[in-house]
């Protein structure tokens, strides 16, 4: 404030008068058509814009579905084979979906899906669990995790494959303690508790249906 | 119209990611791959091609006081397109690119050149415009995704170059695309004012 009173004692600033407004501006503001053209125009081209991407979605939605399931069912035959998979109607927390594997028409085990969370995003991973609740297998469908880091725990089958056998038999799963132990990828140690954490949710989601 | 100008632009003068220093998002993020670097390339150009077509087409429609508004609907409705097509007929770029596809509603080369060029200029000018600034843009990220495919991860475009376990895990990361980034614009810059001196 005192170096602007001072500025002013030297020279004095020089009144400032409103900025002319643009004629045009000011009309288009109060003239009602004009209102309706911007509104109209606007509709119309959301409209067509719609209108297309409905068609495109008509072509292109069974493929991604199809592209999906077929993803989905992969994973499943990999971490338990079985003749057919029924999914387990009602409530299952901390699960996407439960399954119950059924091979020569006898329940086999169930598969989980599960979104657990890494340290990019979530990992959505599909968990095989036998009758005796023991895990038979791991495989991640879908990920974000960081290229050469958070990959040498979600894109490493090997891996993955450490966590068959393990069970709920001696607590949580925990990743490089306790005695239920699962031994981590050094420097992925988030991705690694995501995924630990995951196969956790599929273990208990199996205690509670069985 | 002037071709020559106009592909001179895309590439070197005006070039989107070097000179205009636009899209830097997408660019820093999905350059990890020479793969990715196609598919995304790819994808700016058709749809920066498109929506240069049509709202040079609708640009005596379109009233000045929405045309932001109607730009973005334009653009977003092709980039919902395109990400609907890749998801469909190429799932695994569709994949490895992500949340990038449909980010490109709000990739700034795309909007530019709507604003900048297409609303001034004749269809088929515009066209060309958004094939030479589509194509500026692919240049780059080609290199750069080169530059940190063959240095990250030992690679060039999946064909192994030397042994993962001797690549800078570092030039996959962000920090690596900052790096690459950087060199290049300065790069650009140092060869833009030899010619400029020369003259």
């Amino acid at each position: 404030m005192s170096k602007n009173s001072k500025n002013s004692v030297k020279e004095p600033v020089e009144e400032r008068t409103p900025a002319p407004q643009p004629k045009a501006l000011n009309q288009t503001a109060i003239d009602p058509k004009y209102i309706g053209r911007l509104a109209g125009t606007l509709l119309g081209i959301c409209l067509v814009t719609a209108l297309l991407l409905g068609a495109v979605n008509q072509v292109t939605k069974p493929r991604i579905d199809a592209a999906l399931k077929a993803k989905t069912e992969a994973a499943m035959a990999q971490v338990l084979p079985a003749d057919a998979y029924e999914k387990v109607e009602g409530e299952t927390p901390g699960v996407t979906a439960l399954y119950r594997a059924i091979s020569g028409g006898a329940p086999a085990g169930f598969v989980a899906e599960v979104s657990a969370t890494g340290s990019q995003g979530a990992i959505d991973m599909v968990v095989g669990v036998d009758g005796s609740g023991a895990v038979t297998g791991v495989s991640v469908t879908k990920h974000s995790e960081t290229k050469n880091i958070g990959t040498k725990v979600v894109s490493d089958q090997g891996v993955l494959d450490r966590f068959i056998g393990m069970s709920h038999a001696g607590g949580d799963i925990t990743v490089n303690a306790g005695t239920n132990r699962f031994d981590g990828v050094s420097g992925a140690t988030v991705t690694s508790k995501g995924v630990a954490a995951g196969v956790n949710a599929a273990l208990a989601a199996v205690r509670g249906v069985q | 119209m002037n071709i020559g100008k106009q592909l001179k632009e895309g590439f070197i003068t005006q070039n989107p990611v070097l000179v205009q220093l636009l899209g830097m998002c997408s660019t820093l993020a999905i350059t990890t791959t020479i793969a990715n670097g196609i598919g995304m390339g790819a994808s700016v150009t058709i749809i920066l091609t498109l929506s240069n077509i049509f709202i040079s087409l609708l640009r005596r429609v379109i009233p000045q006081q929405v045309r932001i508004a109607a730009y973005i609907v334009v653009i977003a409705g092709f980039v919902t397109m395109v990400d609907l097509l890749l998801q469909a007929f190429f799932p695994d770029i569709a994949e490895s690119l992500g949340v990038f596809i449909p980010l490109i509603v709000v990739n700034c080369v795309i909007l530019a050149r709507a604003e900048s060029f297409a609303s001034k200029n004749k269809p088929l000018a515009a066209a060309v415009d958004g094939i030479c600034q589509g194509l500026g843009y692919t240049v780059v990220l080609l290199v750069m995704s080169g530059i940190r495919e063959v240095l990250g991860a030992g690679t060039f475009n999946g064909a192994e170059i030397f042994p993962a376990e001797y690549a800078a895990g570092m030039m996959a990361l962000p920090v690596g695309g900052f790096l690459t980034l950087g060199v290049l614009i300065a790069l650009m810059q140092w060869a833009q004012t030899k010619v400029k001196g020369g003259k």
